[in-house]
């Protein structure tokens, strides 16, 4: 299962890398966009829980059939989905409702019609995973083979430590408790984030299919949009959330000490919890039809999610700061992406205050935000848990620490250029995905020229530097099969 | 009540300038901090315990709070709904949007006077970003079909301008472009 999901992540990786290089069509926009949603953060974040929850909880999946078909469903879907798009679909990965009815001649209610349902499928993917996932870590029906006291205390103290709330309990309580592995935490939060926001997205594509099959039957576009964006800035937080808990874990590993305060280290999380979801509708801030109080409450968990994330930050340098502090290509990734995130962070939260969203809503600064955050950000920490994990499954390290560091370099360069390449375009105002940004009549837009180009070439550095970890993932793969399903 | 620096580009919120000073501000900060952290590595001391200041988190609550807290209250009167509504438009003007151009009732705005243009869209969700002449996005909104999108502003200088469509509306996205000029009324 696990090597499976690990082969996938490399494969969909490639598509969506390949994607990022060609910005002009719309349809591999909308490919690039839901194939490194769909395609590559699911079958990633489902074959990390399902490590971590091995690793950490020591019991096995409540069901290890549900959890293969919820790989399988996720995937089925993702498929139909890119075929969707290869027959025409190219209404962007959110397809702004009522766009997917109106694209004046450039695809068929049919393809909308198979977006839609594959969507749907995949989607039940989703809750498939997260189905088995909640049941793995709350089932008192499973033998543990650890954490035995956990499972003896009662369910509403399982449950507030499954989300990290017994960091806001007395002293006196929280000594009692058996604590919770800060990992589980993490997929804990990151699945009923994902659990909390599904359901709205398929009511909204369901309501899509209405409008097809029944011409007269309109869907209400703020409707629409609301619905879409309570699932759809949500689920960037999943592969996320799993990513941030196992920092907690790394982190300590990697500095030779344990985290400096497991009280800390526990708070975040319930603040994660309510605005990972609360965060939504800073994607309708420029909307003026969009309540404002809705609006003002976006701003206020966009900051409460800067905040939470400045906490984390904090706890993770505290165990860096002066350490025995183990530097390999695992580390590098991990702590290069904690730069990122929090360079992302703040560009994200100038974003998420309404009165500077007039001045970066739609430019190139969304990009940048997501693209340090994305690609920077959780895509180097994938990779850095990637060369931490692999090692230890196989029982061998990866051929060549040279390819390793190379790979490392590569991206790291490529990816904070290529988004501060993006970032430099938003601040001149470029307006994103637009086929052609620089207008011949706007004599203005020459000055984003240049920043494209740099773009391209750090997008292309991006490229190259994933053939040197391919290569060392073959070598490393190759005649490992029996020694895969000894360790699994 | 426009505060000085916070109005670089017009009535709403802070201009690109501020903006980008603000992420060097933090962006600048935070780097320092981590390579700082990244370097302490090198030397290290006392590595079987955590640092001192790490004693000193719920200082950082308050700080980061507090910071949050005057960002709020202090960008409150330029959120485009509150600073919009306070002002009474001397003229209105009717832009609609289709797939993919726009058309307006005039092109010819008034200077240093509020004016609200009157969206709306025939067919999917447009953007109306408006540019001026050196190319800085002044203001924008969605202009979402079903719903009248009112927004009223003040142009502080003359000269053309250009409305760019910033919601992606289909293949033909990039060519919805349009003019129109300020002028001394």
């Amino acid at each position: 299962m696990l090597a499976g999901a690990l082969a996938l992540f490399m494969r969909t990786d490639q598509v969506g890398v390949a994607a990022t290089d060609a910005q002009v069509f719309y349809q591999l926009l909308t490919a690039h966009g839901l194939g490194m949603f769909v395609g590559w953060q699911y079958p990633f974040a489902y074959g990390l829980t399902f490590y971590i929850l091995a690793r950490f909880l020591k019991r096995p999946l409540y069901s290890f059939k549900m959890a293969l078909w919820s790989g399988i469903v996720t995937l089925v879907g993702y498929y139909l989905i890119l075929l969707s798009i290869a027959v025409g679909f190219g209404a962007g990965w959110y397809y702004l409702f009522p766009l997917p009815f109106y694209s004046a001649g450039a695809w068929s209610s049919a393809s909308v019609a198979l977006f839609m349902v594959s969507a749907l499928v995949a989607e039940v993917g989703f809750v498939m995973f997260a189905y088995v996932a909640l049941r793995t870590v709350y089932s008192t029906r499973i033998k543990s083979a650890g954490l035995g006291r956990f499972y003896d205390q009662p369910s509403v103290y399982r449950f507030m430590q499954s989300v990290g709330l017994d960091a806001y309990m007395p002293k006196a309580t929280r000594d009692k408790l058996e604590p919770l592995p800060i990992p589980v935490v993490g997929t804990v939060v990151a699945t009923l984030v994902l659990l909390f926001s599904t359901p709205t997205v398929m009511v909204e594509q369901m309501l899509g299919i209405v409008q097809i099959t029944s011409p007269p039957f309109d869907v209400n576009a703020l409707l629409a949009k609301n619905l879409f964006w309570l699932f759809g800035h949500p689920i960037v937080y999943f592969a996320f959330f799993i990513i941030v808990g196992m920092y907690y874990f790394l982190m300590p590993t990697f500095a030779n000490r344990p985290l400096p305060s497991e009280r800390w280290a526990r708070a975040p999380w319930p603040l994660l919890l309510v605005s990972g979801v609360g965060v939504y509708s800073h994607h309708l801030f420029m909307d003026i039809n969009q309540p404002l109080w809705v609006n003002l409450f976006s701003q206020s968990m966009s900051y409460l999610i800067g905040f939470a994330s400045g906490l984390t930050i904090f706890t993770l340098v505290a165990t860096m700061w002066r350490s025995k502090f183990n530097w390999n290509t695992a580390s590098l990734f991990i702590v290069t992406s904690l730069v990122a995130w929090m360079v992302g962070g703040f560009i994200g939260e100038e974003q998420g205050t309404i009165a500077f969203d007039v001045y970066e809503h739609n430019t190139y600064i969304v990009p940048a935000h997501f693209h340090f955050n994305a690609l920077a950000g959780v895509v180097m920490a994938a990779f850095g848990t990637f060369y931490f994990i692999l090692p230890e499954l196989l029982h061998r390290d990866f051929p060549s620490k040279v390819l390793g560091r190379i790979h490392f370099w590569t991206s790291a360069i490529g990816a904070f250029g290529m988004s501060g390449a993006f970032l430099a375009l938003g601040l001149l105002g470029a307006p994103r995905r637009e086929a052609d940004v620089v207008v011949q009549s706007l004599a203005f837009t020459s000055s984003y020229a240049v920043w494209l180009d740099l773009a391209l070439f750090f997008a292309l550095v991006v490229g190259i530097g994933q053939l040197p970890f391919l290569y060392n993932l073959l070598k490393v793969f190759r005649g490992g099969r029996s020694s895969v399903k000894a360790v699994t | 009540m426009p505060i000085p620096f916070l109005s670089l580009s017009g009535d709403v919120g802070a201009g690109i300038p501020f903006l980008s000073a603000l992420l060097l501000v933090l962006v600048g900060l935070g780097v320092f901090f981590l390579a700082w952290a990244i370097y302490s590595t090198r030397h290290p001391r006392n590595a079987d315990r955590p640092p001192a200041w790490y004693q000193r988190e719920p200082l950082y609550v308050l700080v980061v709070a507090s910071v949050f807290i005057a960002f709020w209250a202090f960008t409150l009167p330029f959120v485009p709904l509150v600073s919009s509504g306070k002002m009474v438009p001397v003229q209105t003007i009717d832009v609609q949007a289709q797939q993919f151009a726009w058309s307006l009732n005039s092109t010819a705005l008034p200077v240093n006077k509020p004016v609200m243009f009157h969206v709306t869209s025939k067919d999917v969700t447009h953007g109306f970003g408006v540019y001026d002449a050196s190319g800085a996005l002044i203001f924008q909104q969605q202009v979402m079909p079903g719903y009248p999108n009112d927004f009223t502003y003040t142009f502080r200088q003359t000269g053309v301008y250009t409305i760019r469509c910033i919601e992606y509306c289909g293949f033909g996205h990039p060519t919805m472009i349009a003019t129109f000029v300020v002028v001394n009324a």
